[in-house]
Formats: structure tokens, sequence, C-alpha cells
């Protein structure tokens, strides 16, 4: 009885150190990233890093055209991306639940999400790029869209199937129609936890490097539309921390820094919108 | 509302129903009939078949592909259990409460707006008097006044079943169904939902499923008694609970069923 409660003590204490030391371990590599960024970029951190244009070597500047160009790229990802995703995923969950085709979906849909994203640029430069005969900041937005969907699919498929039965079968009861049951009521009980999964895909692929390098290439200048090139923070960052120049490599660690803290930030923000959720359960 | 209430002829009519959950039958040649003005009680011992039978009655089980029903019921005259008989039109005729509440995800004016929009073209007033006609019925109105704009997840179990309930009645079915629809209440919330269950039964045809037979006793003119998949004996309650012809029956409503 007594050598059998020591023991116990003595293997927990054991699995308690083990699974300490591997949290200890990943979280380590984050900070040792996060504090590499800083310090190499730590000379690019300024004010002027959010309001001035990519410099050319030796000069000052920021990276003001990346970081919008970025911006519009993920902009048109989401509203491309969120509502197919949406409505596929509810036709999965909701029209296709246990049948052949909902199966054959979800496995495509499952190699789309696990697909190497350089395919995908590649893809969109065939489709788009060389259609139309340049880069453009659209064929970006695209690229970055087939990222997303596959995320926004499956969590929308998932966490529709997570809601009770009864709310729907009581939706059904009342003699609504199977499409507002499931817009009105349904994805509306499912909002937080679909809205987790877009966040999540927008941490994706605002890291993404491969599609953009195919699609909008760069643009050392300011370019308020998505016609022509556009400059993006991945490309910007491949290309100064590639070249021989020191000021170069420092708004490059700047970049990432950046990248990684909004990276960072999206992540704990899906955590507190799905704990939020969590607590209003019935 | 006025309504001719016609107690002869039964507003809804089972006849030899047979339910399949795949392969298993869980319903045997079932017969009944429910009355307008009545409140029929459907007892028996877990897993004979009630909830499944209520199921049947709007049909809500044919969202599961391997779910289904052989037989008759009529709804006016008409057999709902045909094809080609319109679900959405029958779960607008028939209601439906269910064991544990169901509230939407959205605020409490809304839960019952939902379902009246989509049937009804109602003004904004109109939409509001309805609401807060549906809420009274359901002796909610007084606790939920103030905060009609408020998450319906924010009431309490109670609460949330009468919110259910007003949902069912707002929309003016003809029949209603409630499965077991006190069993997690208190006392004095299962009181006022029997009081409104009485309440109800001058417009609605109420058929009941529940466990206690003391309820059933209270608010109910007549029980339908299953065993095993099988209807084993209906009649007016009062008869039922004093001199029962089956021995099973008997069993059951004196507590000694094993
Ligand atoms: N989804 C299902 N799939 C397969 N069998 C089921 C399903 N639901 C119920 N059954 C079976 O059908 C029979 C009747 O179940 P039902 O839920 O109608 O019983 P009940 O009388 O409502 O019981 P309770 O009083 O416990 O609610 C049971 O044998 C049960 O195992
Ligand atoms: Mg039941």
């Amino acid at each position: 009885m007594n050598t059998l409660y020591v023991r116990r003590q003595l293997v927990n204490a054991l699995v308690m150190t083990a699974s300490l030391a591997a949290t200890a371990f990943g979280l380590g590599w984050l900070l040792w990233i996060m504090a590499t960024t800083l310090i190499q970029g730590a000379s690019a951190l300024d004010l002027k890093l959010f309001t001035q244009m990519t410099p050319a070597p030796g000069e000052r500047g920021g990276l003001l055209n990346a970081f919008y160009g970025s911006f519009v790229m993920t902009l048109i990802a989401l509203v491309i991306g969120t509502p197919l995703g949406v409505l596929a995923g509810t036709f999965l969950a909701e029209f296709q639940r246990k049948t052949r085709m909902g199966a054959v979906i979800r496995f495509t849909n499952d190699i789309l999400l696990s697909a190497p994203s350089i395919v995908i640029g590649l893809f969109v430069y065939e489709l788009v790029v060389r259609q139309v005969g340049h880069f453009s900041g659209w064929a970006g937005g695209l690229a970055l869209a087939i990222i997303l969907l596959p995320v926004v699919v499956r969590t929308t498929d998932e966490m529709l199937q997570l809601v009770p039965g009864g709310m729907r079968e009581a939706a059904l009861s009342l003699g609504l129609p199977k499409w507002k049951v499931s817009v009105k009521v349904l994805q509306r009980a499912a909002s937080t936890g679909i809205l987790t999964g877009v966040l999540l895909g927008l941490a994706r692929i605002s890291g993404e490097t491969a599609p953009l390098l195919f699609t909008a290439l760069n643009n050392q200048y300011w370019s308020a539309t998505p016609n022509g090139p556009m400059a993006n923070v991945p490309v910007v960052i491949f290309q100064y921390a590639m070249s021989p120049y020191d000021d170069w490599h420092a708004y490059a660690w700047a970049g990432a820094f950046v990248m990684a803290m909004f990276v960072l930030l999206l992540a704990v923000l899906s955590r507190a919108v799905l704990g939020r959720a969590k607590k209003h359960r019935p | 509302m006025t309504l001719v209430v016609d107690n002869s002829k039964p507003a809804l009519r089972v006849r030899d129903l047979d339910f399949f959950y795949g392969t298993q039958q869980a319903l045997h040649a079932v017969s009944a009939d429910f009355r307008r003005g009545e409140v029929t009680a459907i007892m028996g011992p877990s897993g004979c078949g009630k909830s499944t039978l209520l199921r049947v009655l709007n049909r809500v089980y044919s969202l599961y592909p391997g779910q289904r029903a052989a037989g008759e019921v009529s709804l006016d005259g008409q057999n709902i259990l045909d094809p080609a008989y319109d679900l959405n039109a029958l779960r607008l005729k028939v209601g439906m409460v269910f064991q544990a509440p169901t509230p939407f995800v959205m605020s409490i004016f809304d839960n019952l707006a939902l379902p009246l929009t989509h049937h009804e073209a109602l003004t904004p007033s109109e939409l509001r008097d309805r609401v807060e006609a549906a809420l009274r019925r359901a002796a909610l109105w007084e606790e939920v006044k103030d905060k009609l704009k408020h998450s319906a997840l924010s009431l309490s179990g109670g609460q949330q079943q009468r919110l259910c309930i007003a949902r069912a009645i707002a929309i003016e079915p003809e029949v209603l169904l409630l499965d077991e629809p006190t069993s997690a209440l208190d006392p004095i919330a299962t009181t006022r939902i029997e009081e409104l269950i009485d309440e109800l039964r001058a417009d609605f045809t109420v058929v009941m499923v529940t466990h206690n037979l003391h309820q059933a006793a209270r608010v109910s003119q007549r029980t339908v008694f299953m065993y095993r998949g099988e209807v084993v004996e209906q009649g007016p309650t009062d008869r039922i609970f004093t001199a029962p012809d089956n021995p099973r029956t008997h069993d059951y409503v004196t507590g000694r069923f094993g």
C-alpha cells in the first residue's frame, strides 16, 4: 500500500519533469526566434519601418509597401476564401455528413490542405500570371485564398458537426427549411469555432513566401492597387536576407520580427475567442 | 382564439406503425389516437419507444437516412408518412419540445422571431406582440421582458425549457409534442409547465411523454401505455390508473414494475 503510493509519487514527479522539459524545449525555440529577430532587427525597428518604402542598399527606409501589399493580398484571400470555405464546409457537414460524396470531398480537401504551397504558387502562375502576362497582387491573393480555403472548409465542417443534434432537430421541428436552419441557427452556434479556423488560416497564409514568389513577385515601390507586381513581407524578407548588404539584413530581421509577432497575436486571439465561447456554452 | 372542440374525431391517428433504426425495429404495429382538446400521456418503461413514437409524429427522424417508418399516421385525414407530404408544412402543424432545452445561440427575442418571421409576414409591432403573447403563455414574460436582447443561453435550464415551449407555440401548431418536458426542472418550474400544458390543451392537441405517474395523472386526459415497442393499453387516464385491463399496465401504474 505504502510502497504503491511512493511509486505513484515517483512516477508522477518523473512525468511532470519530462512534460515540463518538453514544454520548455518547445517554448525555448519560440523565445530564441523572437529574441534573435528582435536583436538582429533592432537597428531597423522604429516608426519609419511602418511609414517608409523599402530602401535601396545603404539608404534608410521602411517596409510600408511590403506591409501594405501583404495586407491587401491577405484581404483578397479572406474575401475569396472565407465565404467559399464556409459554404463548402456547411455543405459537407449538413448535407453530405455520411455520404460517399462527402467522404471524397473531405479526402480531396485534406490533400489540398497538405499540398506544398509552392505547387499552389506554380498553379496560379500558370493559371493567371502566364495568361495575363504579368505578376500581380490579384494572383498573389488568389494563391493565398487557395491555401486558406481548405483550412476554412475543414474547421467549418468540424465545428458544425460539433453542434448538438438537438439544436438541428429543434430548428427543423419549427418548420424551417434546411438551408435556413444551417445558416441562421447552426452556423451561428458554430460561429466562434469557424472564426477561430479563419484566424488560424490567416496566421498560416501571412507567412507564405513560395506562392507569392510566383504570383505577386515583389515591388520596390508603392503600388496602391493589386493590378501589378506587389511588395509583400515574406518575399521582401527573402530578398533582403539573401542580399550581401548588412542594412538590408536588419530590415529582413525586423520584418521577420513583426511577422512573428503578428502570427503570435493571431494565435493568442483565436485562443481567446474560443475560450470565451466555451465559457458561454450552456 | 375560439375553437370548436370535437373530441369524437382524433386529430392524429396512428395505425399499424412500424419503425426501424436501421435493421433494429423499435415500434411494432403501434396504433393510437390523439384527440384535440386533450392531453395524451405516453408512458412506459425506459426504452419502450415513447420518444421514437413522438419522433415519427413530426417526422424529425427523416433527418437520419437509416431510420424509416411504415404504416399510417393521419393528420387531418392525410397520411403524413407519404413521401410527398411537405415536411416543413407538417412541422408547422406539429411542433415539438425536446427533453433537453434547445435554445438557439441568439437573443431571447430572436429565438421566437426566427420561426415567426419565416412563416408569417409580420410588421415589427405585430412581431413584438406575437413574441410577447407566446412568452406570456409560456409563463416566461415577466422574467425576460427586460432582457429580450440578451442571449438565450443566459437563461436558467427551466427558463430555457419554457423558452422552447414559447417558441413552439408561437407559430400556433395544431399538435404539440412534448418529450419529458419537465424531467430537468425543479418542482416550481415543473408546476408552471404543467399549468401551461393544461391551458394549452384548449387550443392544441397535446402529446406528452412522461415518466412521472403523478404528472400523467395530473395533466392528462388519456394515457397510452407502451411496452417494448408496442402499445399495451390506451384509454382515459382515470381508468388506466384505477382499473387497467392489462396486468403490465397495472404493475406499472402501481409502481411494481421490475
Ligand atoms: N438513434 C437510435 N439508433 C438505434 N436505436 C435507437 C436509437 N434511438 C433509440 N433506439 C432504440 O429504440 C428503442 C426505443 O427508444 P426510445 O428512445 O424511443 O425509448 P424511450 O421510451 O423514449 O425511452 P426513455 O424513457 O429512456 O427516453 C430502444 O431500444 C433504443 O435502444
Ligand atoms: Mg425518450
